[in-house]
């Protein structure tokens, strides 16, 4: 080859690498809107807005009354929440190392920037639906328990509580994150997203089923126990309570007349009732990008696994939210709406793009209006039975449940109470559950109570 | 006829072609000019006030570089001004006015030394004591660095006194200057000459491993493959070729079974280390977000100024560290924006083109060479800085011509420019014509006159082979009428 064509070579090579390079720049610069991909582009976007994001001071978290609940001191870079470890499940945290969760996960590129706040540089301002005294009431009375507890508004599905144990307090989160994590499950938000066997409070549901198909006509004698293909289920405490009605059955928790009657129900049936109750189906809910979950499906189950389900054993599960969703559906006459809990989100204007109405939507038409009054009596008279003979000023209707638990060799209990009051027009519906304990459903009492107390005591208040 | 047109085409190539495409003085200082008050005017919009000092320095260096440079003055202008730039950011990104003024000084003046050393063409004429005392050199320069210390653990710097010098950057310019020399062969010679510049590289080869200069190895063989494919045949660069990718893989593969086995003693600790570097660079080039807070974190940052800066730039320079070195062109890319950083791309692009067009009309071979060699050691430098900002190479640790920091590198690249303008000098090789700048020592009668009797030599040809072409004209005119005459002869024969 000649010197000549050689060099040119050479030069061909070197300046088409120029090129080559210099396009480089302009591609993965993403300044050309063609050549940059859709990744590229929202990659982009990300940086941007958190370029912007930290320039700027998280925002506040208010109650529905409007109560300093979070709060970011900027001198100290701090931020304090006025709750403590009675939120802390609830609001979370988001950490500059990524480790967030909660609602300040989930709502963490609304709080943490404010385009309008170009002064203060402050993020925007969360308003939730919770009330502080309530939640803080509900926390107090579930610290020595481990689960959660819920309480919701029956007209709207508001959450106006919601607390899990073991908490942690998110104030200096980031000095005091190694510590708080060591403890188990503590970042876990148990009312959200446990979901584990409901026991006897599901025979609420059941309930729908009987009443709806008039099946509550015929009186079942309860010899405590009932056999389904060989096998036998016995009534709690090996008990006996002859020839019952559904109101003495779902006040004694009878097993085997709620056994008899989903048997009757059959499959179809029961897994309609199911599926108006959203039991498996994934809902949406505006606490987290993940949905709540369930599990539930008849369709191919055996008589026996049929029988196991009417009373909240076998292959049923939901979260405690979503069993507080279903009793609010039947405190509100059937009208099954869906727990939310963020009510706006504000710019430094007071202007909010956030409508909780979208929030605030029917999930599903449960049942009539006569079958949820004949539930709430039946749940009034079990609450009745709990205070042995005491007077219910408060008009609370309840249901009890103990789901029993195999882990590791050894028997646990899921102990749930779920509580709707006043009976007479359900304003509120309170769902606590320890889980995997030792306590049974009737040990939740004090939960049940001390909301209700507080619950009476904010609506005198509000009078 | 034809023999004519030859005549004249060779009479084409031996007029010295490129003078007429070279700017001539005058016009570049107006455009060095028109171009330093429109980067002061800039520098002014960006609120640099310590520019002034530099920028005046840099206006008349520029000048004086283009008088100097001849030939090679279309290459330098475009290095002045990117020269403008990478002042304005080693000062926004805070560097002290005084050290760069230093340095540039320095620089110059180091470059104006090699030139006029190279163009007593010393080593070309004592080519084996050279080559000797070039290697000397290195091995002087590499223990030096050794045995200094050198910065952050890095064995590549010398400490002497206080001042620090980058040894890599001096062996990088001798290895150039002796593989060209060592490659220039007869026929006789041609395998001992090769054989000898294969010796030569892998020498450098090791010295660099064993200071951890990846950036440099890989640049030196660049230059190594490009000398050897203008020096010999194609298949000795074939042949070099697919020896160096297996020497890539054995040593490879030899350096994992070293970092596996878990020896760290002597130089299987410093082989294990490198592997180890180089492993890193390559996985979180790769993924940076397994570490995105300590080996990640350049590559990171790096993707998220190129994704934000925009088409102008942003107002704030990285925080990302060694960005006034190996990552400048980000940090360029940060603060002036996709624009002027492609623009700086295109400015390199041209004065390299402008280096090769120069070695072009060099005829003696070995100094074609050396521009050729050290203009793609140039390039390479700037292409692989350029692939790492684009994210399609690992952070190598080189240095971009004129714009990072480092007093070291701007005096190796001002020599290289220095060495190139004074092997671009037609005068000194050949018989010499045209504006060569300084170089063409104008003020020398001798000089005068020859270049006085070339043109008359090249005048008296050119009127001979006119004269001679305007006879042949006449002559075919001359025969052409006579077939005609005689065509015409026929017809009347025909119709009478």
């Amino acid at each position: 080859m000649k010197e000549k064509i050689k060099l040119q070579t050479v030069s061909t090579i070197i300046i088409l690498l120029f090129m080559t390079t210099a396009m480089l720049l302009i591609k993965n610069s993403g300044v050309i809107g063609f050549l940059s991909d859709e990744d590229m582009k929202a990659e982009k976007e990300r940086i941007i807005r958190t370029a912007k994001e930290n320039e700027y001071t998280m925002g506040d978290i208010i109650d529905h009354d409007g109560n300093i609940i979070c709060h970011t001191d900027k001198d100290s870079d701090t931020r304090y929440c006025s709750l403590g470890e009675a939120a802390g499940n609830l609001v979370g945290f988001a950490n500059d190392t990524g480790d967030s969760i909660g609602l300040e996960e989930m709502y963490h590129s609304e709080l943490a920037y404010d385009k309008s706040d170009k002064e203060g540089k402050y993020g925007k301002t969360m308003r939730l639906s919770i009330n502080s005294k309530l939640q803080s009431v509900l926390y107090n009375a579930m610290k020595d328990y481990s689960g959660g507890a819920v309480v919701l508004e029956v007209d709207t599905g508001r959450i106006m509580a919601m607390v899990s144990t073991p908490s942690f307090d998110p104030t200096n989160i980031k000095e005091n994150y190694n510590e708080i994590a060591k403890q188990d499950g503590v970042f876990f938000n148990k009312a959200y997203r446990s979901n584990i066997a409901p026991g006897s409070v599901f025979k609420l549901v059941t309930s729908i089923g009987i009443l709806e198909n008039k099946l509550d006509k015929e009186k079942v004698n309860d010899s405590g126990e009932v056999e389904v293909d060989g096998t036998v289920i016995r009534n709690a405490g090996h008990n006996a309570y002859g020839k019952i009605g559904y109101a003495d059955a779902l006040t004694h928790s009878s097993n085997v007349y709620f056994v008899t009657k989903a048997l009757e129900l059959g499959t179809a049936n029961m897994q309609n009732i199911l599926d108006r109750c959203l039991i498996g189906k994934e809902i949406v809910t505006d606490l987290s990008d993940n949905p709540l979950k369930s599990t539930g499906v008849y369709t191919s189950w055996t008589q026996k696994e049929l029988a196991y389900s009417a009373f909240g054993q076998g292959n049923v599960t939901v979260t405690p939210l979503h069993m507080a969703a279903i009793v609010q559906g039947i405190a509100n006459y059937g009208d099954m709406k869906c727990p939310w809990i963020v009510e706006g989100i504000y710019d430094s204007k007071g202007e909010t793009s956030y409508d909780y109405h979208n929030s605030m939507r029917t999930l599903s038409k449960l049942t009539n209006k006569s079958v949820c009054k004949k539930i709430l009596t039946a749940m009034e008279r079990n609450w009745e039975s709990y205070s042995f003979g005491a007077s219910n000023p408060l008009e609370i209707g309840a249901k009890t449940g103990t789901a029993e638990v195999l882990e590791n060799g050894l028997m646990k209990y899921n102990a749930w109470m779920t509580a709707v009051m006043p009976v007479s027009n359900p304003k509120y519906v309170i769902v606590a559950v320890d889980i995997g304990g030792n306590y049974s459903g009737i040990q939740m009492r004090p939960v049940i109570e001390a909301a209700a107390g507080c619950l009476s005591a904010l609506d005198g208040e509000n009078k | 006829m034809k023999n004519v047109l030859e005549n004249i085409k060779n009479l084409d190539n031996d007029t010295p072609v490129g003078c007429s495409r070279v700017i001539p003085f005058k016009k570049s200082v107006v455009v060095i000019i028109a171009v330093m008050l429109a980067i002061l005017l800039y520098a002014i919009i960006l609120g640099q006030k310590n520019f002034l000092g530099v920028f005046l320095q840099v206006t008349v260096f520029s000048i004086l570089a283009s008088a100097l440079s001849g030939r090679m003055r279309n290459s330098v202008l475009p290095c002045s001004i990117i020269l403008a730039f990478g002042v304005l950011i080693q000062l926004t990104l805070g560097m002290s006015p005084l050290k760069l003024q230093l340095d540039i000084l320095l620089a110059s003046v180091t470059a104006v030394i090699a030139a006029a050393v190279y163009k007593r063409n010393v080593i070309k004429l004592n080519k084996r004591i050279g080559v000797i005392i070039m290697v000397a050199a290195i091995l002087g320069l590499t223990a030096l660095a050794m045995i200094s210390g050198g910065i952050g653990g890095a064995s590549n710097w010398i400490l002497i006194g206080g001042i620090s010098i980058q040894a890599t950057e001096l062996t990088k310019l001798i290895y150039i200057i002796c593989l060209c020399t060592v490659t220039e062969h007869n026929k006789a010679t041609e395998l001992k000459s090769f054989a000898a510049s294969c010796i030569l590289t892998l020498g450098m080869a090791g010295i660099y491993i064993l200071q951890n200069e990846f950036g440099t190895l890989l640049l030196i063989l660049v230059v190594f493959i490009t000398v050897i494919f203008l020096s010999y045949s194609t298949k000795y660069t074939l042949y070099t070729l697919a020896v160096s990718l297996l020497l890539a893989f054995v040593g490879i593969g030899i350096a994992w079974l070293i970092h596996s086995s878990g020896i760290r003693g002597g130089i299987f600790g410093i082989i294990s280390s490198a592997y180890e570097k180089i492993l890193d660079r390559i996985v979180y080039w790769l993924n940076p977000e397994q570490d995105i807070y300590n080996k990640g974190y350049q590559y990171i940052q790096r993707k998220q100024i190129m994704l934000t800066t925009g088409l102008f730039g942003t107002e704030t320079t990285t925080s990302v560290g060694i960005k006034e070195s190996d990552l400048v062109l980000t940090a360029v890319m940060e603060r002036f924006g996709v624009i002027l950083s492609v623009l700086l791309m295109f400015l390199y692009t041209f004065s390299f083109w402008q280096q090769i067009t120069a070695a072009h009309k060099v005829c003696d071979g070995y100094h074609k060479k050396i521009i050729a060699a050290m203009s793609v050691s140039i390039a390479g430098q700037v292409i692989v800085i350029a692939a790492y900002t684009g994210g399609a190479l690992p952070i190598t640790g080189l240095c971009l011509p004129f714009i990072g920091r480092g007093g070291t590198v701007m005096m190796t690249v001002f020599m290289m420019y220095g060495i190139m303008s004074a092997a671009a000098h037609r005068d000194i090789w050949d018989s010499g014509h045209g504006d060569n700048g300084i170089w063409s020592d104008t003020s020398s009668i001798e000089s005068k006159k020859k270049e006085k009797s070339h043109i008359k030599h090249l005048k008296n040809k050119c009127t001979s082979l006119l004269s001679e072409a305007k006879n042949l004209t006449i002559s075919k005119a001359g025969d052409n009428k006579l077939n005609d005459n005689t065509k015409e002869d026929g017809q009347n024969e025909g119709e009478n």
